[in-house]
């Protein structure tokens, strides 16, 4: 039921908001509408009617499509053919808070233009803009994909991963006074170009003195080069992930947090730092598809990072894993 | 790449560091490059001392295999991927060599006959 009520009535009723008070006001509104303000709060920027509309109706209708392929269990533009040893990271979460969010800015931004530009003579006379508005049309969608996840992780869909291995992972063997350190590396040959055309989009718009949209475009490119990829140890202490060119930040899982280590294929919904460990047990780092090692952790929580031979690291974890517990059985 | 030593083995601790890494470049998990772990990380992982990880960062690069920069540490040269292997088989040359009983000038004049 909370299903079809995410999935599907939620967006319903989204697509209603966004669709609906515009065609019923259409003969109230002026041929171009004004779809952009300045700082100042007036309108600075405009387009023909049925195009700023058209630009919300096809992002309410996305985001109803990707929510209601989750809720239906259909194959989503993101999801892969899940075989035996693949597993799709994230798909849930991923389908369904990428649509509700979709669909939240789609209605808000609908329904600002709506009432921003009604009963106006031309564009420039258009309701000027406040914060408030400002702050509304940003938040609302924040809020309801934040709701659309939590409630996802309540309906217990917020699976990242399923399907199971097939292989078992191989030991290494380590002998009593052997110590082993693991280092993998992975890296999304993307991620660097994206970083670069966003800077440069950035500055160019900065120039053009569109300031609000450069900085939020500029904001994307460190985050992207970030994660354009990953330096991941695997030793007697634990696993260690390191972000970026600078291997900073880094994140530690000591190994008294795993109970289980295993190499899976990885077929991504979506890059970057997925999920939450803390919100909701699970989390992945996606810098690329092909091989990952996930990390099963105790209280049933997971974490899974893609990186180049992590056959060998699932190995050398769950040799010490067994070596620290027969040092714990003669203790 | 794994970095595997044996505390109980009679082969130094740095040989055997220094040994794991030519192993990964010559198996191509190590690329032209590609920077190897920092020598505390390496050494407080494997339990042995720093000292003894930059004594093998120092041997491999005395066999031309990487170089030793200020801030990023080791890193693998361009020419290390024809190079470990080769390293690796003289080493085992001379090792075979020397059990057999073969004397230093031996070993030259053998290496010197086959070239």
């Amino acid at each position: 039921m909370l299903r079809i009520g995410l999935g599907v009535l939620l967006p319903a009723a989204l697509v209603v908001a966004a669709v609906v008070p515009p065609l019923a006001l259409w003969s109230h509104l002026p041929g171009r509408l004004a779809d952009h303000w300045g700082f100042g709060g007036t309108a600075n920027g405009s387009m023909p009617k049925p195009f700023a509309l058209g630009v919300s109706f096809a992002l309410v209708a996305l985001g109803a499509s990707l929510s209601s392929c989750w809720a239906l269990g259909l194959p989503g533009p993101a999801a892969a053919p899940v075989g035996g040893r693949r597993r799709v990271v994230a798909s849930g979460l991923g389908l369904v808070g990428t649509g509700v969010f979709f669909c939240g800015l789609g209605a808000a931004t609908s329904l600002v233009v709506t009432f921003a530009n009604l009963d106006a003579p031309t564009w420039h006379q258009a309701h000027p803009l406040g914060a408030g508005t400002l702050i509304g049309l940003s938040g609302g969608p924040l809020a309801l994909l934040v709701a659309a996840l939590y409630l996802a992780r309540c309906a217990g869909e917020a699976n990242l991963g399923h399907g199971r291995l097939a292989e078992t992972p191989a030991r290494l063997g380590l002998s009593k006074g052997e110590r082993a350190l693991w280092v993998g590396t992975a890296r999304n040959r993307w991620a660097m170009p994206v970083a670069l055309v966003a800077l440069g989009v950035g500055v160019a718009l900065g120039a053009g003195n569109d300031w609000a949209l450069a900085l939020s475009i500029l904001a994307v490119s460190p985050a992207v080069w970030l994660l354009a990829s990953v330096y991941v140890t695997a030793s007697a202490s634990g696993v260690k992930v390191a972000y970026g060119p600078l291997r900073w930040p880094v994140t530690r899982i000591p190994l008294r947090r795993v109970t289980h280590a295993e190499a899976v294929e990885v077929v991504p919904a979506g890059w970057g730092y997925r999920g939450s460990l803390r919100l909701f047990g699970r989390a992945a780092v996606i810098v690329r598809k092909g091989e990952g090692l996930e990390l099963s952790l105790t209280g049933g929580q997971s974490f899974v990072v893609t990186v180049d031979g992590a056959v060998t690291a699932a190995a050398l974890l769950n040799d010490e894993l067994t070596r620290a517990r027969g040092a714990d059985g003669e203790a | 790449m794994l970095i595997r030593i044996d505390v109980e083995s009679t082969r130094p601790l740095y040989e055997q560091i220094a040994d794991a890494v030519r192993g990964a470049i010559g198996r191509a998990e190590l690329g032209a490059g590609d920077r190897l772990p920092a020598s505390n990380e390496l050494a407080e992982a494997v339990g042995v001392n720093v000292h003894t990880v930059l004594r093998a960062y120092a041997q491999l690069r005395d066999e031309g295999l990487i170089e030793l920069r200020p801030r990023r540490g080791g890193v693998v040269r361009a020419s290390a991927p024809l190079r470990a292997p080769l390293i690796d088989q003289a080493r085992r040359l001379v090792e075979v060599a020397q059990h057999h009983g073969l004397s230093r000038s031996e070993i030259l004049d053998l290496v010197a006959g086959e070239l």
